[in-house]
C-alpha cells in the first residue's frame, strides 16, 4: 500500500458564510428557503442527533435512518418553530420521538417475527476500546434491563443517565412535565439499580 | 464478589459514535431529496404512507406466516427449478437465454459455461469458466450478484453487463448501470464501471485500465488498429464500448443444433446492448490474427475525487477498509485542491483508527487533513480524532500541543469539553 507524505504547507482556512452565523440567523434564512442554510444546520447538528439515536436504538442503520427523517421533518416543520434561537433543543425532541417510533416498529415486527435487525451498538459494544471486561459486563447487564423495561421510561433514562441531560432537558426533549420525566427516570432506576451498582452521579439525583 | 461500579453518565465510558463524513453525506443527500419533495399536501402524503406501511406490513405478515423467508428467495428458473450449470456448447448457433424468477436476464453466447456456485438469496455467485455471458440484472439492492471470471470478481448492482472470459484474459463491459471489478490485475486492486465502459484484464500481474467510451477515443483505437504493427498480445487496456473491437476477432461458427438446456431464445431482445462480435478464440490464428490495440499503460486510470471517494466508500461499505486507504490518497495526491481532499485524507483517518486500531497512522492522516483547508466545522472534527488517535498512541504531549492549538482557533469550539474530558481522563 502506497501513503502519501503528510503535505508540509499549511494553507489557511478559508471560512463560508455559513459559518459565521448562529443557528437562529440560520434558522431564518432556512425558513425563507435557502438550501445551504439547511445544509449547514444539517452539518452542525446531525453528528449530535446520529451520536444520540445509536446510543438509544442500539443500532447504527437504524439511527441514520431515524436521523434522515429527523431533519426531514424538522425541515417540512421549520415555519412551525417559534424561537429560531432553540432550534438544537427542538431538533432533540423530534429525534427523541423518532426513537419512540423506532421503538414502536420493532415492536410490531418483532410480534410479527420479523425483527430481524442486529444491535451493533448496544452500550456494551460502544464501550471504550480500553474499558474492562468488568465494566463492559456491566453495561451489557443495563442494555439487557433496559431492554425490558418500557420505552417512555427508557429513554428518559438513557437521557439523564446516559448522555447527562439535565432533568428539564429531559423532559422537554419527551415533551412530558418535569414530575413525568423524574417518574419516569425513577422507576427505570429502579430497575437498574438492583442489578447494578452505579457511582453517585454528578448530575444531581432522579 | 465485589462488583464493578458504573459510572454516570454512562458516555464518559462510551466511544464516540459520530458518523464519519461520508455517512454524512449519504443522509444529507437522502434529506435534501426528501425535503424537496415534501411540499405535497400533509395529509395525502400522511394517508398513503399509512396505506403503504400496512400494506406492506400486511404482506409481510402473510408472507410470513405463509412459511415464506422475508429476505429475497434464491433464484430459480422460470418453472421454478433451481438453476443447474449452464453451457451453451460451441457449436450452437444461437445463444442460451435464461429467465431467472426476479425477472432478471442470463444469456450465454455460444462457447459459454456459468457455474452457480452460491444462490442464498441475498447472493448468486456464479463462475464463469469460458465464453461471454450477458447479463440483465434487476434485482434491485436486495441481492448481490457476483460473476468469478479467472482471476476477476465482478460485482453487478442492477445493470446490463457483458462479461468475457477466456484462458488468460477477461472483459467487462457495461451498459446500464454500474458494477465493481475487483482482482489483483486490476489497478488499484478494484476498479468501478458505468455505462459505457469496458474493462480488460489480463490474468498474468498487469494493471487494468478503465477510459469512457468517446469518440476520440474509438478514433484512436481505430487508427492504431489500421497502422502497421508487429503482431503482440492484447493488452491489458481498457476498450471504449462501440469502439472498433480491434482485439477481437470474428471467428466463424459451424452450425449446429443448440442443446436443449432451460430455455433457449433468440439473442437479441428490446433494450438489449447493440450486438457484440463473437467471442475471440483463446489464441487467434496467426493469418487472422487481429491488429495491436493502443500500447497498455500501467498508469493509474484518471478518476475524478469523486469518483476515487465513491469507490473508497464502496469498499468499507464491503467490509474491505483496507482497500479503501489507497483510493482515498489517491484523492489527496491527484486533487489536492479539490475541496474534498480534506474529506478525503479525514476519512482516511477514520478507517485507520476505528476500523484498522492503528492509532499512529490515523494521526498522521489526521494531521495532513488539517493542512488541506478543510471547511471550520469539519476541522473541528479532525482536531478531535487527531486528539483521540494521538492519546490512543500514548502521545499525550503532542495532543495537549493540539488540544492547545485547537483552543486558541476555535475558543467557542464544540469539543472544548470533550477534549478536556480525554486528556484528564488518561
Amino acid at each position: 500500500m502506497t501513503r502519501s507524505e503528510p503535505r508540509s504547507t499549511v494553507v489557511p482556512l478559508r471560512p463560508r458564510a455559513a459559518d459565521t452565523l448562529g443557528d437562529a440567523d440560520l434558522v431564518a434564512r432556512a425558513q425563507d428557503g435557502l438550501v445551504e442554510a439547511k445544509a449547514e444546520l444539517f452539518r452542525r447538528h446531525a453528528p449530535r442527533i446520529t451520536s444520540l439515536l445509536t446510543r438509544l436504538l442500539g443500532c447504527r442503520s437504524d439511527a441514520e435512518d431515524a436521523t434522515q427523517d429527523t431533519f426531514v421533518l424538522a425541515f417540512r416543520d421549520l415555519g412551525d418553530l417559534q424561537e429560531p434561537g432553540a432550534f438544537g433543543g427542538w431538533l432533540t425532541g423530534i429525534a427523541v420521538h423518532q426513537a419512540h417510533r423506532h421503538f414502536r416498529r420493532r415492536r410490531l415486527l418483532g410480534l410479527l417475527g420479523l425483527d430481524r435487525g442486529e444491535p451493533d451498538a448496544t452500550l456494551d459494544q460502544l464501550a471504550d476500546l480500553d474499558a474492562p471486561p468488568e465494566l463492559r459486563a456491566e453495561l451489557a447487564l443495563i442494555a439487557r434491563i433496559l431492554d425490558r423495561i418500557p420505552t417512555a421510561e427508557r429513554i428518559a433514562w438513557m437521557l439523564r443517565h446516559v448522555e447527562g441531560y439535565e432533568l428539564a432537558d429531559v423532559a422537554e426533549s419527551c415533551g412530558c412535565s418535569l414530575a413525568t420525566a423524574k417518574r419516569r427516570i425513577a422507576a427505570a432506576q429502579t430497575r437498574l439499580a438492583a442489578k447494578v451498582h452505579f457511582e453517585e452521579a454528578r448530575h444531581g439525583s432522579a | 464478589m465485589d462488583r464493578h461500579r458504573v459510572p454516570l453518565p454512562l458516555k464518559k465510558v462510551l466511544r464516540d459514535t459520530s458518523p464519519d463524513e461520508l455517512a454524512l453525506q449519504r443522509m444529507w443527500t437522502s434529506v435534501r431529496r426528501r425535503s424537496s419533495g415534501a411540499e405535497r399536501p400533509r395529509r395525502l402524503v400522511r394517508v398513503t404512507v399509512m396505506a403503504a406501511a400496512a400494506a406492506v406490513l400486511l404482506g409481510f405478515g402473510l408472507g410470513r406466516w405463509g412459511g415464506r423467508s422475508s429476505g429475497p428467495d434464491p433464484l430459480y428458473l422460470a418453472d421454478r427449478t433451481v438453476i443447474p450449470v449452464l453451457e451453451q456448447p460451441g457449436q450452437a448457433q444461437a445463444p442460451l437465454v435464461v429467465q431467472v424468477t426476479d425477472g432478471s436476464r442470463i444469456s450465454l453466447d455460444p462457447g459459454t459455461r456459468l457455474e452457480p456456485l452460491d444462490n442464498s438469496g441475498p447472493l448468486f455467485r456464479a463462475r464463469l469458466r469460458h465464453g461471454r455471458a450477458r447479463l440483465d440484472v434487476r434485482s434491485g439492492d436486495a441481492r448481490r450478484w457476483i460473476i468469478e471470471a479467472g482471476g476477476v470478481s465482478v460485482e453487478i448492482t442492477g445493470s446490463k453487463v457483458a462479461i468475457y472470459h477466456a484462458e488468460r484474459r477477461c472483459e467487462v463491459e457495461v451498459y446500464e448501470g454500474a458494477v465493481m471489478v475487483r482482482g489483483p490485475g486490476v489497478t488499484g486492486g478494484a476498479q468501478r464501471l458505468g455505462a459505457g465502459q469496458a474493462l480488460n484484464v489480463e490474468e498474468a500481474p498487469a494493471s487494468a485500465q478503465a477510459v469512457p467510451a468517446s469518440p476520440a477515443q474509438a478514433r484512436h483505437t481505430s487508427q492504431a488498429s489500421q497502422a502497421p504493427q508487429a503482431p503482440q498480445a492484447p493488452p491489458p487496456s481498457a476498450l471504449p464500448l462501440n469502439a472498433p473491437q480491434a482485439s477481437r476477432s470474428a471467428a466463424p461458427k459451424a452450425p449446429q443444433p443448440s442443446r436443449p438446456v432451460p430455455s433457449t431464445a433468440d439473442s437479441q431482445h428490446p433494450g438489449d446492448p447493440p450486438p457484440l462480435p463473437s467471442p475471440a478464440p483463446t489464441t487467434p490464428a496467426p493469418s487472422a490474427g487481429p491488429p495491436a490495440a493502443p500500447a497498455p499503460s500501467n498508469a493509474p486510470p484518471s478518476l475524478s475525487a469523486e469518483d476515487l471517494i465513491a469507490l473508497a466508500d464502496m469498499a468499507r461499505q464491503s467490509g474491505r477498509p483496507r482497500e479503501a486507504l489507497p483510493l482515498l490518497d489517491r484523492v489527496v495526491s491527484e486533487h489536492p485542491h479539490d475541496p474534498r481532499a480534506a474529506l478525503a485524507a479525514f476519512t482516511r483517518g477514520r478507517i485507520e483508527f476505528d476500523d484498522l486500531a492503528e492509532p499512529a497512522h490515523a494521526a498522521t492522516s489526521f494531521r495532513q487533513a488539517l493542512t488541506l483547508a478543510p471547511p471550520q466545522a469539519l476541522a473541528e472534527d479532525i482536531y478531535a480524532r487527531l486528539i483521540e488517535a494521538l492519546l490512543r498512541a500514548d502521545q499525550r504531549p503532542a495532543a495537549e500541543a493540539v488540544a492547545a492549538e485547537y483552543r486558541a482557533r476555535f475558543p467557542a469550539g464544540r469539543y472544548r469539553e470533550r477534549m478536556q474530558q480525554w486528556l484528564d481522563a488518561r
